[in-house]
């Protein structure tokens, strides 16, 4: 894009994987949402901050749980104080035995302390993967069909201050199918080294 | 005459090189392997910012951070972590392996149940101390 202003290579920081301008998809021409999630300030603070540990989550541990027919699976995560979750995934082991919107697995992230929530109702797993939706469904990596990878970064982190944790809520619409759920947290914590 | 110590001139200075540790295996079918090394040359320190890799099926993998930590509480499902080549999965904020370390250690389970064919590419900054 022309109306963009050309930024010089030597004034990006390429030791930083959440610069917006370091990685291709990441730009604000390939993926505004992201481009600007990466300029938040407090992500920027995370990125640049000393003692950060990076820090994924598995939720539920073990990473393919069985969530049977009709059931509602909280998992409490085990984090550590100060977490800050900066991007989800989510995905089913068994995507393919799935129909449609019927068989379904349903993620909510709660604040176990304040009770906020991350989606306004729970989400669809499918809203939680970086693959592109194409005919409904996600569409494997290496297609060619825009694979932004797996993570979706939220427009702020967010700060999970004790004595609170992230409650992942998972919810099989099925009324037949056991799902295998995983969501996956990335998040970042403050360490002393 | 005064000491420099601490001074601008003394501090080391480095150059930075785009870099990726290449991890191949071939894992059997539900086949486990932990601890594994991916040595970071003797001569740089290595900043992991992404990771992206293929396979030829699905797998699960952990890995250590230069604290020696787990960077996960589980193994995580490859299609949540690995990212493609154009599109590395964001490590953030870096984690610096030092140089001669053992670096990322996997861990790794195979899950399709057959032979596997395992990729992975840890990309991000090489530095190298000049002075």
């Amino acid at each position: 894009m022309l109306n963009q202003p050309w930024i010089d290579p030597r004034d990006v920081d390429w030791t930083s994987a959440l610069n917006g301008v370091r990685n291709p998809g990441f730009r604000i021409n390939n993926n505004p949402f992201v481009n600007a999630a990466l300029k938040d300030i407090y992500m920027q603070a995370l990125a640049n901050g000393k003692s950060i540990e990076p820090r994924i989550y598995v939720c539920p541990d073990p990473e393919n749980q069985a969530i049977p027919p009709g059931v509602t699976f909280d998992y409490e995560v085990p984090s550590e104080p100060n977490t800050w979750v900066w991007a989800v995934s989510a995905s089913l082991a068994n995507p393919p035995n799935t129909i449609g919107a019927q068989d379904t697995l349903l993620v909510q992230i709660t604040d176990s302390t304040t009770g906020s929530t991350l989606f306004s109702q729970p989400t669809q797993q499918t809203n939680l993967t970086g693959l592109p939706i194409i005919s409904g469904s996600p569409t494997p990596q290496g297609s060619g069909n825009g694979y932004r990878g797996p993570q979706v970064i939220i427009s702020t982190p967010h700060l999970y201050a004790p004595p609170s944790y992230p409650v992942v809520r998972l919810v099989n619409t099925s009324s037949t199918l056991t799902l295998q759920a995983r969501v996956t947290l990335y998040t970042c914590v403050e360490y002393d080294l | 005459m005064a000491s420099n110590a601490g001074s601008a001139e003394d501090q080391p200075t480095y150059v930075e090189e785009p870099c990726f540790y290449v991890f191949t295996t071939q894992l059997s079918g539900n086949e486990h392997i932990g601890q594994v090394a991916v040595n970071i040359d003797r001569d740089s320190d290595f900043l992991l910012t992404g990771i992206n890799g293929s396979s030829d099926g699905e797998y699960s993998l952990n890995f250590r951070l230069p604290s020696g930590r787990l960077v996960s509480n589980a193994e995580i499902f490859n299609g949540d972590l690995i990212g493609t080549a154009n599109q590395p999965t964001a490590i953030g904020p870096p984690p610096i392996y030092r140089a001669g370390s053992v670096g990322p250690q996997l861990d790794l389970t195979e899950l399709t149940g057959n032979s596997n064919n395992i990729n992975i590419v840890f990309s991000g900054i090489r530095r190298l101390r000049t002075t």
